[in-house]
């Protein structure tokens, strides 16, 4: 190369000596396209579209044993989805769901309530425990309108303990986050997304979904966390070791407790939820822990009654549970704060009847 | 000294320090890197023969496949110099 | 900004409509304007260290003109330009790694608060560095005058599709195409185009999803898997980093092509390999070219001179195993880098010491078998020096002490396997047409839509499993 012209629009530092410029080159333009062009794009999109059209035709027609996905970055979410629309496409509907954190997934089994209520009222029920980790009442809001419009329970129960709306609650805004930024909620909720129109309407994709962990070295676990659901969606505890109270330590939210305005507003979405009968519970705590709670277990129960009062304000039931001693000392998982299989037993037995007798009291409209 | 000359004092260079097989019968214009005969690495000799011999001075980023892969390109290099 | 993202592409897009709209000396400034403001995105610092090291390299060049200075001074010149570009690169690329020992020390002192103190890491910094360097030289060893236009020298610099991982460009080369007729037709735009879609596909269906199969305990416990996990994961690894780089590579010349600017070509198939030589001269090209000459062949040259024997035992240890060490510590700091470069230096000097007793052979010329076998083994040899480039030598250690205590067979991952032969399959069919990486556009109209479908499927699929994670070469 060898330039030794100064170009139109150089410049340089004024130390820099640069030698004299001959004439500048003429413009001229750089895109030179002629037409046509782009055929082969075209051609491309076309079999893309015909592709997907037989991919779409095939999920139909072979795969309906295969799992499905909407694709949330909460596995959990994913997991219960697909196990439930299993459920409704087996049994025709589903009539109630428990929805709440794990106390509710750990504690109340959907099998032994149906048993239990069709002791009591000889009717069959199809019930379903949506319990998800971590779960408080800011994702609930978002989620119990979806359950509600998707699978038209006849019940929806929420159960729930202080965590639900206690601020510096772990976890609570990570799994908040996750389920609100999937695309298939989002369009849910109302808001277009193409990849939540397709979670919705696509069956291939959906099929996809429950796969897209394919690049994953877990990959075999995960696709077993659809193959192995439940499809009550009940996770029973089978602790057996008795509980040394001397160990346990309570959450900070029993030390201080304040409620969180994000986890608030939720229960308020949630109270406002329509189209079905919706039930708040209780969900019970060992007196033992419920001791630990700052102004001990009876400001606990305060702290629910104002629940259960703006949920009355919204002609919403809450029942409480803690002050029946239902639970025996042993029927708790080793953490405390759970059920086990046991107490899940007891627990789900005594709502069954406790709801028959609403039910028959004509106290709920079920 | 003319083509010729550059060509008669490169060929034995390249046949038996570079290729180093004096039997063999090299192509003016054979590929010699691409052909695989010598690795691109063994231009550094070229480059230290062309200062003794012919006392001109190759810059290293001339030592290159594209520049001096056959015995004609390595000649016209040297030509370049030398005229 | 990512290269492979929606944000770079619209990006690109802004940049070429008002570039095309532009004759060719605006088309400079607005390319340099919107290299600095994509480096901006990076960290708003990284433009004022790209452009004091512009400025200085521009300002010592003019100094090593020949009618400008004698000789002695040009040469003082010339060390000065090259001392600050590697004192800059010191300071950025390897003071971290004594900053964290001052940071824990000052902490044991019971000073923490040492916010100050961390440095960063300008993206591309370590290529850039390469690019101000070879300037300097050449313009000292009189192959190009110096550049009396800033704009175009910090163009060279600074242009953003080469700018964070290369390729490694010349300025001998790379400025005269800044003055060229730069033509984007129906050629060129296909050419481009497949570049870019053989790039991505290369960086998100191939290369992330390998980088995701790899679990975290192959770089922090090695010694709890087994040995056929240890082996594939090995090739994961090997197969990722190609993909990776080998796909930014592809993007970013594809675009750069949209611009009608070419950029070097970076890899070519190189683990199609038959020696050591081979893989140098396609992997990481340009790396391996300013290596040779401004560091391999100067040294070789000063050896031979010394002792013109070939079989001078300096001459045939030092330039290799000098040149891959330097390559080594280029890529990182830790001893883990040393021994990398050291293995490759080591496979050079035995490649050399084997070629001393036998008369060379066209490795095109030998038998098929020969040529399979020979790129066995050098694909070999380059994963097991890809072990402790990969992770650190405690690590490294476990992983070859596991190979020989693990006895467990199982089947190996097929997820991974069918990956690599993706990458493979891509390769083969460049490289059965003499390394061409367009190839793809001689084939029947139907079967490249096909393809091309079939990559835009994959690519959505993928991207629907995954987070697309940095450019692992951003790093170095």
């Amino acid at each position: 190369m060898g330039r030794s012209r100064k170009p139109l629009w150089g410049f340089a530092p004024p130390w820099v000596r640069i030698p004299p410029s001959p004439p500048i080159m003429t413009k001229s333009s750089t895109l030179r396209l002629r037409f046509p062009f782009g055929q082969t794009l075209l051609l491309a999109f076309l079999i893309l579209v015909l592709l997907s059209a037989l991919l779409e035709v095939a999920a139909r027609q072979f795969l309906d044993d295969y799992p499905t996905a909407i694709g949330s970055a909460n596995l959990d979410l994913d997991v219960k989805i697909y196990a439930l629309d299993q459920l409704v496409a087996e049994k025709g509907r589903v009539d109630c769901i428990f929805f709440g954190s794990s106390v509710v997934l750990n504690g109340i089994d959907p099998d032994r309530f149906a048993l239990t209520y069709r002791e009591q009222t000889g009717e069959d029920l199809i019930c379903y425990n949506f319990g998800m980790l971590a779960l408080t009442a800011r994702t609930a809001g978002v989620l119990s309108e979806i359950l509600i419009e998707r699978y038209h329970p006849r019940l929806l129960v929420y159960g729930l303990t202080i965590r639900d709306l206690a601020a510096g609650a772990s976890d609570a805004n990570r799994i908040y986050q996750d389920v609100t930024r999937t695309p298939w909620i989002r369009y849910q909720r109302g808001e277009f997304d193409v990849e939540g129109w397709l979670a919705d309407h696509s069956h291939a994709y959906r099929h996809y979904l429950a796969y897209r962990s394919w690049i994953s070295p877990t990959f075999a676990s995960r696709l077993s966390d659809f193959t192995d659901a439940p499809p009550s969606g009940y996770v029973p505890f089978h602790a057996t070791r008795a509980l040394d109270w001397n160990q346990i330590e309570a959450p900070l939210y029993f030390e201080h407790f304040e409620i969180d305005p994000a986890d608030w507003q939720g229960f308020e979405q949630l109270l406002a939820t329509a189209g079905t009968q919706l039930v708040l519970l209780e969900m019970p705590l060992p007196s033992q822990l419920l001791a630990k709670f700052s102004g001990g277990a009876e400001a606990y129960a305060a702290s629910i009654d104002s629940f259960a009062a703006a949920a009355a304000a919204k002609q919403v039931p809450l029942w409480t549970t803690t002050h029946l001693n239902l639970i025996p000392d042993e029927d708790w998982a080793e953490d405390a704060h759970h059920l086990n299989n046991a107490g899940a037993q007891i627990f789900s037995a005594w709502l069954a009847e406790y709801l028959a007798q609403a039910v028959e009291h004509g106290q709920l409209r079920f | 000294m003319n083509e010729n000359d550059v060509r008669e004092k490169l060929r034995p260079f390249v046949i038996n320090e570079l290729i180093r097989n004096p039997k063999y019968n090299l192509k003016d214009d054979e590929p010699l890197i691409t052909g695989g005969l010598i690795d691109s690495f063994s231009l550094a000799y070229f480059g230290v023969f062309c200062e003794d011999t012919f006392n001109i001075y190759i810059p290293d980023t001339d030592l290159t496949v594209a520049n001096l892969d056959t015995l004609n390109q390595m000649v016209d290099r040297v030509m370049r110099d030398l005229k | 900004m990512n290269i492979v993202t929606l944000s770079f592409a619209a990006f690109v897009l802004v940049v070429l409509a008002l570039y095309y709209l532009l004759p060719r000396r605006p088309q400079n400034i607005l390319l340099l304007g919107a290299s600095y403001i994509f480096y901006a995105t990076w960290s708003i610092e990284f433009p004022f260290i790209l452009f004091a090291v512009t400025l200085v390299s521009f300002v010592l060049a003019q100094r090593l003109q020949p009618t400008e200075t004698n000789a002695t001074e040009r040469r003082r010149w010339l060390w000065l330009g090259i001392g600050f570009n590697l004192f800059v690169l010191v300071l950025f690329k390897y003071a971290g790694f004594f900053v964290d020992d001052i940071t824990a020390r000052l902490s044991s002192w019971g000073l923490t608060h040492t916010e100050g103190l961390e440095i960063l890491l300008p993206i591309g910094l370590s290529f850039y560095i390469l690019q101000a360097i070879s300037y300097l030289i050449d313009v000292s060893r009189k192959q190009l005058p110096a550049s009396t236009d800033m704009i175009d020298f910090a163009l060279y610099m600074a242009y953003f599709p080469k700018l964070t991982s290369g390729p490694i460009e010349r300025a001998r080369a790379f400025l005269p195409k800044l003055n060229a007729q730069r033509i984007v037709d129906n050629d060129q735009l296909a050419r481009s185009f497949t570049l870019i879609v053989v790039g991505v596909v290369r960086k998100l269906v191939i290369a992330d999803s390998l980088a995701a199969m790899i679990p975290a305990a192959y770089y922090n416990a090695p010694g709890t898997l087994s040995v056929v996990n240890l082996l594939t994961y090995a090739l994961a690894y090997a197969f990722w980093l190609y993909n990776d780089f080998a796909g930014y590579t592809s993007v970013v010349r594809g675009v750069s092509g949209l611009f009608g600017i070419e950029l070097s070509p970076n890899f070519q198939q190189p683990y199609f390999a038959r020696n050591f030589t081979e893989f140098w001269n396609r992997w990481h090209i340009t790396l391996s070219q300013w290596l040779r000459d401004y560091i391999y062949f100067p040294l070789s040259r000063a050896l031979i001179r010394r002792n013109p024997s070939r079989w001078n035992v300096w001459n045939i240890l030092l330039p290799p195993l000098v040149t891959m060490l330097l390559s080594g510590l280029w890529h990182g700091t830790g001893w883990h880098m040393v021994v990398w470069g050291g293995l490759h230096g080591l496979y050079l000097v035995g490649e050399r010491l084997f070629g001393l007793w036998r008369p060379a052979v066209a490795p095109q010329k030998q038998p098929r078998w020969r040529q399979v076998f020979a790129i066995g083994v050098v694909f070999t040899l380059v994963v097991i020096a890809w072990v402790p480039f990969s992770l650190t030598l405690p690590h490294a250690t476990e992983f070859a002490r596991r190979l020989t205590l693990d006895r467990t067979l199982h089947r190996p991952s097929v997820r991974v396997l069918v990956v690599i032969f993706i990458s493979l399959w891509i390769d083969w069919v460049q490289y059965r047409r003499g390394g061409n990486e367009i190839v793809f556009l001689r084939w029947p109209r139907l079967v490249q839509a096909t393809l091309l479908a079939l990559a835009l499927l994959a690519i959505f699929l993928v991207t629907q499993a995954t987070i697309s994670p940095p450019f692992i070469y951003q790093g170095f």
